[in-house]
């Protein structure tokens, strides 16, 4: 029965798809592998100022003195600014204004801008920089967050270091771990990460005729770039123009506030100076200053039955966001909304903290908190199968999320999405005969090397769902042509995300790919769409692309209808033809049609707009509907650890990710392996130091990420699902599959070790533990 | 740590281009300490950027041909030329004679660097953490030094003075490396320890010479573990004087791993660095006596 109405349902969803769902590189690939794309630094004026901030050198500390004396001497200096120097609001926070764009008495974190100086040359600027002299009065700091917490710690800002406290309440949590068979309790802990864009921020800022400011930059939301340069300057929104150039990486950090500094460096010193001014980071600037990955401690206790029912699940959550909240607020509320994994459980109680330190600021990462609650739910599961002498994969499918199901916010799932996932990596992952081949070796072998296979299934909401207000706009024009343009603040930073757009306008109004072009993130052509965040463009912004595209199809439609002598509703928009559906041979090109359009005068110019249903859930309970709609995945990762040296060795990862409605296969390939890898990374390498607040892995020599030579071998399948909020279905792809590999990972190193894995990354002297740990248990 | 690093641009210099070696020994000659010589430019452009050179005049060596070769002799050994890159030398055949020095080219970094780095370059960078000149220590490996004054041979061991100090005198350049034509019943390997791609965090040369069960003559060389290359000398001679080598193995790694100097930093502690050179050591001398 339910397989029936699953094809039903299929059937009834499916369409006839032209360009959707064909795999097209991306349309920039070419421009960009020939070096044509235009970057921020390829459109540098001659007669540019270079700007750079001059950045603390102590974590915590009151600013007694700034002496610039022998830095403004330096020839081709032309320019130093503070606090004081700005005409407006002293904020360059992106959503909380809790951080001063320049530190006026105090700075809180390793790193904080306190001035900036501009000059002729790059060289006279940074040797400016290094004879500025700063006189500090060190504060009490606080670095952990646990500490941090406590009632007499070291105050970040004036009020608590607690910034949110967020709660799930479902059930009775007590009375379900009376009722388990079995309590198991651990607590887990993840690491601060960089996701290191390949492009350091840069932002270039240009004085307008007419007293206005553009600015150029590396960027993901120009309009949030806009709102804060121009409340910094004291400017009207209107007299800022931000536009995106070609953007290389930008995964959530861009999205953020750095974006935003570089492009208020630049602009202050041109609103100054009345000249092009740029801005750009250096490596080590960007990694100390850009928003990371959030470190979280994660207690989980969790009761079940001894037939492996889930029955109890109760979590606390610390975040430590860093000495600015910028995110955290938000990636908290994430991070509890999914810290019991993909499962059925009666009775949840969770409580997630955000919490102020000393550390650089983290924030917005691709994943936003779901990795991290994600590695801690499944180790548990892990721990749990371990506990009840069950395979950790049965376990699973025991208490896996199906339709009809109940989240931990008691919302009802509505598909089997998660299912089917599942299903196949058991299947195509070998997982039953690995497992006991891996287990047997590893009891005979005499080398150094042990087997493990591991695996971890995850949903993620969809999209802003409680992040903020779901909606895109964009605008299409086709002109006399017949060349199609569209038009939107969405941006693509590498993600392959304007080709999906221009492939949904393009299957819309019937017309090949080459037919449509996308221009320029430009905010002084398009309105606000919402941020470029949360994996939302192609589910999202494909919905308001399909709209607008939509509405000038079916004004042709009536042109169409005239030039064939038919009915408007027997028109066919198809590959750059229109025709009659009933007698194909009589047909029209497309830009004959539009050539007709504009002589009787029709404009054919449309914006498209979506809003997301609203999601609600209560503030006291965590109850309710905060997504409208899940991805779902499911993940086998198989590993080699090398126990005398403590290496770990991803050798395959088996994965299958329901993603509603393929747009295109081969950007969610490329999204598939390049979050499989940077997965991989939080995974077993990158680990991003704060000594006493001070940041001590700045570059690639100190902090290491994996390279193609890492590289597993990746299988993966996709399944579609379709959701009812986005595009065709689709359903948020973009940061997904960086959620499951920290957790299939560590499970399968806790499998060839035999022991608990509580920590990552599982770098080589961690790993050593645990083999010790091992021989002595 | 400051944030003025790396600069965004390279200081202010002359660039020469000799076509003749006497050229570019003339133009030392002439800019001494204010020169520097560039080969693949891996290592001083990054230098320079990051302001820990300054030179007034770079002089290209690419264009003096006789610098380019890697030529091998049977009965005398390599002898490699100052701007062969890396792959050229991956990519010699004669290079598979030498164990160690094939294995420590062919894992450096990843193939763009090697494509541009020579092994001159990487072996006057005198970095602690690259991987020739372990190799190139365990072979027994000489520089060939000249200036207009003459020219002077010198091991790679005494060559590699300190991080990033090297013996060499303003108005000298090195030609090339020479490695000699390994001994009779002689095998070398090298290995490293790393992630991926990355530096590693212990490297390991060995090169024995048996003799029936036993090991005539042997050499260990660690690289990445303190500021210079070590040799582990009471290691070597504990292997030596055994009558069972292969019996002793565990021993000669432990002895290893508590005589050469290690340090801890951000990517290891001076504990896991040792553990890992007893580790490499039994690996590298299972494969260098199997």
């Amino acid at each position: 029965m339910a397989e029936v109405e699953k094809q039903v349902e299929r059937l009834l969803n499916s369409k006839d798809f032209v360009v959707i769902g064909k795999g097209i590189a991306r349309v920039d690939s070419l421009e960009a592998v020939t070096g044509r794309l235009a970057f921020t630094g390829d459109l540098l004026p001659s007669n540019v100022l270079y700007v750079r901030p001059v950045r603390s050198t102590v974590p915590h500390a009151l600013i007694k003195d700034i002496d610039f004396s022998a830095a403004k001497n330096i020839p081709g200096i032309v320019g130093i600014y503070t606090w004081r120097d700005i005409p407006g609001i002293n904020d360059a926070g992106s959503l909380i204004p809790d951080r001063p764009f320049l530190a006026v008495d105090k700075v809180r974190h390793y790193g904080e801008a306190m001035a900036i100086i501009a000059g002729e040359r790059p060289e006279a600027v940074d040797e400016a920089i290094g004879l500025v002299r700063v006189e500090y009065e060190r504060l009490p700091a606080v670095f952990d967050p646990v500490e941090a917490m406590k009632p007499d710690a070291p105050k970040v800002h004036d009020k608590g270091n607690i910034c949110r406290h967020m709660k799930i309440r479902k059930g009775d949590v007590e009375k379900g771990f009376q009722e388990a068979d079995v309590i198991i309790e651990n607590t887990y802990q993840t690491e601060f990460i960089d996701s290191v864009p390949p492009e350091p921020e840069i932002g270039l800022a240009s004085p307008d005729q007419d007293g206005g400011i553009t600015c150029i930059g590396s960027m993901q939301n120009p309009f949030d770039v806009r709102w804060k340069v121009a409340d910094i300057l004291g400017l009207p929104q209107e007299k800022v123009r931000v536009i995106q150039a070609a953007t290389g990486g930008g995964f959530g950090p861009k999205s953020d506030e750095t974006p935003i500094d570089v492009c208020a460096y630049a602009a202050l010193v041109a609103y100054k100076t009345g000249r092009s001014a740029v801005s750009i980071m250096t490596r080590d600037e960007a990694m100390v200053t850009q928003a990371k990955r959030h470190k979280f401690i994660i207690k989980n206790k969790t009761g079940a039955r001894s037939d492996g029912r889930l029955v109890a699940w109760e979590s606390t959550l610390i975040e430590d966001t860093g000495a600015y909240i910028s995110k955290g607020h938000l990636v908290i509320v994430r991070a509890i909304f999914h810290c019991a994994g993909p499962y059925d459980i009666p009775n949840v109680k969770a409580d997630g903290y955000c919490v102020l330190t000393n550390n650089t600021f983290a924030g917005s990462t691709r994943g936003f908190g779901a990795p991290q609650a994600f590695f801690a739910a499944e180790r548990q599961m892990d721990e749990l199968a371990r506990k009840l002498g069950m395979d950790p994969f049965e376990l699973r499918l025991k208490n896996l999320l199906r339709r009809g199901s109940k989240t931990i916010t008691s919302a009802e799932i509505e598909d089997d999405g998660l299912a089917m996932c599942a299903e196949w990596v058991y299947n195509n992952s070998e997982w039953v005969r690995k497992r006991r081949e891996y287990e047997e070796f590893n009891r005979k072998t005499r080398g150094p090397i042990r087997k493990g296979i591991g695996v971890a299934m995850i949903y993620h909401g969809n999209t802003l769902g409680p992040e903020g207000e779901d909606f895109a706009y964009v605008d299409v024009s086709v002109d006399k042509d017949g060349k199609v343009s569209v038009r939107t603040g969405l941006t693509d930073f590498g993600t392959g995300a304007a080709t999906g757009l221009l492939m949904i306008v393009a299957e819309e109004l019937g017309v090949t790919l080459d037919k449509v072009r996308m221009e320029r993130p430009d905010t002084s052509k398009v309105q606000n769409p919402g941020p470029t965040v949360a994996s939302r463009v192609t589910a999202i912004g494909g919905r308001a692309a399909q709209e607008a595209a939509s509405k000038i199809r079916e004004k042709l439609k009536g042109v169409a209808a005239e030039m064939l002598g038919c009915p408007s509703e027997r028109v066919v928009f198809r590959e750059g033809r229109v025709y009659d559906s009933e007698n194909p041979e009589n047909k029209v090109s497309f830009e004959e049609v539009v050539s007709q359009a504009y002589r009787i005068g029709l404009e054919l110019k449309e914006t498209g707009y979506y809003i997301a249903p609203p999601t609600k859930w209560d503030e006291e309970t965590g109850q309710g509907k905060p997504y409208n709609q899940y991805t779902y995945g499911a993940e086998v990762a198989e590993v080699e650890v090398d126990v005398e040296t403590g290496l770990v060795k991803v050798v395959r990862i088996t994965c299958a990710f329901d993603v509603g409605r393929i747009v295109n296969p081969i950007g969610l390939k490329d999204v598939v392996h390049g979050g499989t890898i940077m997965g991989m990374g939080q995974a077993i390498m990158e680990r991003f130091i704060h000594e006493d607040g001070i940041v001590l892995t700045d570059n690639f020599s100190t902090y290491w990420i994996p390279t193609a030579v890492d590289s597993p071998e990746i299988i993966y399948h996709l399944i579609e699902s379709p959701g009812p909020a986005g595009a065709y279905g689709a359903k948020a792809m973009g940061e997904i599959p960086v959620v499951p590999p920290p957790a299939a990972i560590s499970n399968a190193v806790a499998h060839a070790l035999g022991v608990p894995v509580k920590q990552i990354p599982l770098t080589p002297d961690r790993v050593l533990e645990l083999v010790k740990r091992a021989g002595e248990t | 740590m400051s944030f003025g690093s790396p600069w965004f641009t390279l200081p202010e210099f002359t660039y020469h281009k000799p076509k003749t070696l006497k050229e570019a020994l003339e133009l030392l000659d002439k800019y001494g300490e204010e020169a520097k010589v560039m080969a693949g430019g891996v290592g001083l452009l990054a230098f320079m950027k990051e302001r820990l050179m300054a030179p007034s005049h770079v002089i290209d060596l690419k264009g003096v041909p006789e610098l380019g070769q890697a030529i091998y002799k049977e009965g005398e050994g390599l002898t490699i030329g100052a701007t062969v890159t890396l792959n050229e030398l991956a990519r010699y055949g004669p290079l598979k004679k030498f164990g160690a020095l094939h294995d420590a080219v062919r894992d450096i970094a990843d193939p763009i660097i090697r494509n541009r780095a020579t092994l001159v370059g990487n072996l006057c960078e005198a970095i602690p953490w690259v991987d020739t000149p372990p190799a190139l220590i365990a072979l027994g490996a000489e520089v060939e030094i000249r200036s207009l004054k003459g020219e002077r041979r010198v091991p790679v061991k005494d060559f590699i003075k300190g991080p990033v100090e090297i013996d060499l005198e303003p108005g000298e350049l090195v030609t090339a490396v020479h490695v000699p034509e390994p001994r009779r019943n002689s095998r070398s390997r090298f290995i490293k320890y790393n992630t991926g791609s990355e530096f590693a965090l212990v490297s390991v040369a060995a090169n024995v010479v048996m003799d029936g069960g036993r090991v005539r003559d042997v050499s260990l060389v660690y690289g990445a573990v303190s500021s210079t290359p070590q040799v582990a000398v009471k290691a070597a001679d504990a292997l030596k004087s055994a009558e069972k080598p292969w019996e002793v193995l565990d021993e000669v790694g432990r002895i290893a791993s508590e005589e050469v100097e290690a340090v801890s930093d951000v990517l290891a502690s001076e504990e896991y660095r040792r553990h890992l050179i007893r580790v490499l050591t039994l690996r590298v001398l299972r494969e260098v006596m199997g």
